[in-house]
């Protein structure tokens, strides 16, 4: 009798192998499922690990334990034996990455307009090319970066204004690396949305008299607006985790917060990667107390951002 | 009123062009200056070499310095800071090294020299031909000793002096990042091995078989919350996780590529996920109904006549993958460590090109130029990869233009 | 466009310029910032406790606000070059290349002779510490041999290439005079790693140490993690020894405390070597200061360099 590579005998099709194949079925659903499982529930395991390893600290050490309140208000990262304190470490992560969201929000939402409605139909797909190869650039050459030019500006810009720095790292060069790190998202995510905007009220509105200019901004873009608040907050998350590139520019600063933004700073994950010599002991475990503070905070910002973006973004669809 | 129009709308358009040119700028400034920086030291030999320099401990046994030959001949073209031993026939010359230390090279050596070919002392069989660029750290007379510090002037100066020499110690090479390659090639294929047949499967499940219940629905934005998730948090869980593991089940000394390709393939997952769906929801319905309509059934149906269409998509996620994986820093200098080697060993530590850097940069003394190779190097991977994306989606999206 | 494309070329001038600004010497009015090396650092406590600055040996709190904390001796020297209000300390053997400035220390200048005949006061000793017990009888027989390696011509050659101050003399052997004690040097142990480790400061030496010595001994690999004289004896004899971190000998650049309790004959001092202030070779204002002036920079009693110069 022949087979045909679907299991059913060309000369008789009743005698179809339906149990065995609905058998295989099963069981294939049934792995597949398993594996979805498994996959989804990798974030529980991405919690449950890094909390085991994060609470040591606070009451695994004995008499060496960290204070809880200590180490979430104090202002002095780190005293003999075990006070740690990174409630400056926090003030100063919002402060850069707010600063950095303040300068590429604007520049990445009006290249987004220029490549969707400004630059005509063959040239626009060079700036696109343009960002979308800066959103591919690894994060540890935008550390190279900052750490061989961004610095050295910035370090002449404070000897123009009379001011002094360690040698350019400080907040200042945070707040431009990681502005140009996330000036790329904001830009896709706010082209994607610009794109999409319903063509014709923009024709009504330049039926209606108005320059294109003024359409495009006064029409276009609220038009695109809850896109363009996703891109950023994607943005602002994206600026919350950077962690080699800042830590190339941050400096290490020992107290805080540090509100000139031309002395050394720390942040969350700089705090994380820089002297980092064991890997057991108090030092160490440390920094996955700081990985769940880190956690949190992206959590709470993306939560008020999403809220903020819910109550802005209803007006025109 | 429309000259005040006018003039903001000049503003308007002129701070819209300025902002696309800033990214311009960004763009063309990091490219330049890291080929700036690095083009320097990029070179065939950077790519093939070792990072340790290997290191020689060199004695003349037949001590064949004749002192009744004529002197050698003093080259003409000699720099400021090269000199030369009119008996032995060597250049020697101050230099730096990779790391800004100062050295003494050898930047000439005539064929007759005695020097030229010296017995191996870790190996008495084996002689060892002295080329240029070797450094010379230390050389043992009957009379004292030289070392580096003393620098080229000196070192030339006692060789002419002493009656002969003891030991001769060197170093040649270092400074290559073939241990770097080698090992995010392991990391890439070990990653892959891992990441793909989860993330493939997982896909066809979310896609093909999953109802559209409330338990699906978790899983879904279970594996969405994956992709906010920053890569040292990654990091975190692989040192806290994997190299337990890999400790306790491959006897590993700490870290080891085992523990970086599984921290790195929960990296890559979502993005294998997220590809993988989207090209098995472009394959056309009529396939699969045709394939049913035949009487196969859901397994043959998927495997053999789905997922053959999806491979382009497919195709496109593992080089979505492979950028992920060669750009991932932070999370491998906590899953792995940061110690570079030249033996790559899957149950071993090693650095992939970007920790290299990291390494350079974040050590004693920051090496600009060997990391701007580097930056090159990952630049160049990184553009090759984006293009080959937009060519296998471009061509898949043509073959399935008539079918859809 | 062409008005556009005007003003980003004179920003990015602009920008280039400034980058390219060149420093023009310290001024008296600026004031100091203050490097410091992290609380593990033998370094760090041989200076504090060499300019009567106890307190501030193991804590970061009595010093002035603003003070930059960093890791390693070769970071010090990095930083440092790049700040032309700093100053900070770093070891003798690093002075030459580091591009910086050393301060006379009391009227005294920080040089190898000044360090040998006791004049210069911040002097300190690079000390060693090895293992009570090895994974292997061959490691444990390497170590014996690297020891006293360290004490012929030619490990002596290796410690004064970078620097290490030590006195050789015409009667130190030579390692072929010696080396039939140990014959697993004449074996191949390429499949032996050697771990070294602990102080930043000792890194060079240790490593110019370990380049002469592994092609006489098998070509032994050897690995070096330098992290500070702290994990010297944590590592070997401490909390870490047998763990991931576990070094074969660590390296201090401290007198070894008290408190590190070690077997005897595990331990021993390799070379002298001396910590040195230093500022930034732009910094023409201060060329010598007494123990209490450095003590009153870092505390924050002088803040600007008119204070002190």
């Amino acid at each position: 009798m022949e087979h045909s590579k679907f299991g059913t005998t060309l000369s008789n099709p009743n005698k179809v192998n339906k149990t065995k194949s609905r058998k295989i079925d099963k069981m294939v659903r049934a792995g597949l499922r398993l594996v979805t499982i498994l996959s989804a529930s990798i974030i529980f395991f991405i919690i449950f690990f890094i909390a085991q390893r994060g609470i040591k600290p606070f009451i695994g050490y004995g008499e060496l334990n960290v204070s809880l309140s200590s180490f979430l208000t104090g202002n002095t990262y780190f005293q003999l034996p075990n006070v740690y304190g990174i409630g400056f470490v926090i003030v100063n992560t919002l402060i850069v990455v707010f600063f950095a969201v303040l300068i590429s929000a604007p520049i990445g939402v009006l290249t987004a307009l220029f490549i969707s409605r400004m630059m005509p139909k063959p040239f626009n797909g060079v700036f696109l090319v343009i960002v979308e190869m800066l959103a591919s650039i690894p994060s540890i050459i935008y550390g190279v970066f900052g750490a061989g030019f961004i610095t050295k500006m910035v370090n002449g810009l404070a000897s123009l204004l009379g001011m002094q720095t360690a040698g350019g790292l400080s907040g200042l060069s945070v707040v431009l690396v990681l502005a140009m790190m996330i000036l790329p998202t904001i830009t896709l995510m706010s082209v994607t949305s610009i794109n999409a905007v319903n063509r014709d009220i923009e024709l009504g509105s330049m039926a209606l008299g108005a320059t294109d200019t003024y359409t495009f901004f006064k029409i276009s873009l609220p038009a695109a607006k809850s896109g363009i608040f996703a891109g950023i907050i994607l943005g602002v998350g994206r600026a919350l985790g950077e962690a080699t590139a800042v830590s190339m520019v941050a400096g290490n600063a020992g107290t805080g917060p540090n509100l000139n933004l031309f002395d050394t700073t720390r942040t969350l994950t700089s705090s994380m990667l820089l002297g980092l010599k064991e890997t057991t002991g108090l030092d160490y475990d440390i920094r996955f107390s700081i990985g769940i503070v880190l956690i949190i905070v992206i959590l709470i910002s993306n939560m008020a951002l999403n809220y903020v973006k819910k109550k802005v973004g209803r007006k025109y669809v | 009123m429309y000259r005040r129009k006018r003039t903001a709308d000049t503003f308007r358009k002129s701070a819209t062009y300025l902002s696309a040119l800033l990214s311009s700028v960004v763009l063309i400034a990091i490219i330049v200056f890291v080929i700036i920086n690095g083009s320097g030291l990029l070179s065939i030999k950077l790519l093939v070499s070792d990072y340790h320099p290997h290191n020689y401990s060199l004695e003349d046994k037949t001590n064949k310095l004749d002192r009744s030959l004529p002197p050698f001949e003093r080259p003409s073209n000699l720099n400021e800071n090269e000199y030369f031993s009119y008996d032995y026939g060597i250049t020697l010359k101050d230099s730096k090294d990779s790391e800004g230390k100062s050295v003494v090279v050898i930047s000439k050596i005539d064929k007759r020299s005695p020097l030229y070919r010296m017995d191996d002392k870790s190996d008495p069989q084996n002689t060892v031909q002295l080329k240029t660029g070797f450094e010379i750290n230390t050389i043992i007379f009957d009379n004292g000793s030289v070392t580096s510090r003393n620098g080229a002037e000196m070192m030339v100066l006692r060789l002419e002096e002493a009656n002969y020499i003891e030991t001769m110690s060197l170093s040649s090479g270092g400074g290559g990042i073939r241990g770097s390659l080698l090992t995010t090639f392991v990391l890439i294929i070990l990653t892959l091995a891992i990441a793909l047949p989860f993330g493939i499967l997982t896909a066809i499940y979310l896609n093909e078989i999953a109802t559209k219940n409330k338990f699906n629905e978790i899983l879904r934005s279970l594996i969405d919350m994956l992709t906010g998730i920053p890569s040292i948090i990654y990091g975190l869980m692989g040192a806290a996780l994997f190299v337990p593991f890999s400790m306790s089940v491959f006897k590993t000394q700490g870290g080891s590529l085992i523990s970086g390709s599984l921290t790195l393939a929960i990296i890559v997952l979502p993005v294998i996920i997220k590809a993988t769906e989207e090209a098995l929801i472009v394959v056309p319905r009529p396939y699969k109904e045709a394939s049913y309509a035949l009487g196969a059934n859901m397994t043959q149906t998927t495997f053999k006549v789905v997922l053959p269409n999806a491979l382009p998509g497919i195709l496109s996620a593992t080089l979505l993958s492979i950028g992920r994986i060669i750009g991932e820093s932070a999370a491998l200098i906590y899953a792995i460590g940061t110690a570079i080697k030249d033996d790559v060993s899957v149950f071993d530590k090693g650095t992939s090109l970007a920790v290299h850097m990291w390494t350079v940069m974040a050590g004693e003394v920051p090496n600009l130029e060997m990391a701007s190779s580097i930056a090159i190097i990952l630049l160049v991977l990184v553009l090759v990869l984006n293009i080959s994306v937009k060519l296998v989606s471009h061509k898949f999206l043509k073959k399935y233009e008539g079918a859809l | 466009m062409k008005k556009i494309l005007g003003l980003l070329s004179v920003l990015v001038l602009g920008v280039v310029l400034i980058a390219c600004k060149s420093e023009t010497g310290t001024k008296g009015e600026s004031t100091i910032k203050v490097y410091t090396r992290d609380t593990t650092s033998g370094t760090r406590e041989a200076f504090f406790s060499g300019i009567d600055f106890d307190a501030a040996t193991g804590e970061n709190t009595p010093l002035v606000t603003g003070y930059v904390e960093v890791d390693g001796n070769g970071t010090m020297m990095s930083s440092l070059k790049n700040d032309i209000n700093g100053i900070g300390y770093i070891s003798l053997s690093g002075l030459a290349e580091s591009g910086l400035t050393g301060l006379s220390f009391g009227g005294v200048a920080p040089t190898e002779a000044n360090v040998l005949n006791d004049t210069y006061g911040l002097k300190r000793p690079f000390m060693y510490m090895t293992r009570e017990t090895y994974a292997s009888a061959d490691e444990a027989a390497l170590m014996e041999a690297f020891l006293a390696f360290m004490g012929t011509k030619e490990g002596i050659a290796a410690i004064q290439s970078e620097g290490g101050i030590v006195q050789s003399s015409a009667t130190d052997p030579s390692w072929d005079s010696i080396k039939a004690n140990y014959p697993v040097t004449a074996k191949d142990n390429s499949a032996i790693t050697l771990k070294f480790g602990g102080s930043t400061s000792v890194e060079k030496v240790s490593k110019a140490l370990t380049t002469a010595f592994a092609p006489l001994a098998g070509n032994v690999k050897v690995e070096h993690s330098h992290t500070g004289s702290g994990d010297a004896w944590k590592r070997t004899q401490g909390s870490e020894k047998d763990g991931a971190n576990a070094l074969h000998m660590g390296f201090l650049s401290r007198d070894i405390k008290s408190t590190e309790i070690h077997a005897a004959n595990t331990s021993g001092r390799i070379c002298f070597d001396a910590v040195v202030v230093v500022v930034n070779k732009e910094n023409k204002l201060v060329t010598n200061l007494t123990a209490l002036q450095i003590k009153g920079i870092y505390d924050g009693t002088f803040k600007v360099w008119n204070d002190v110069k």
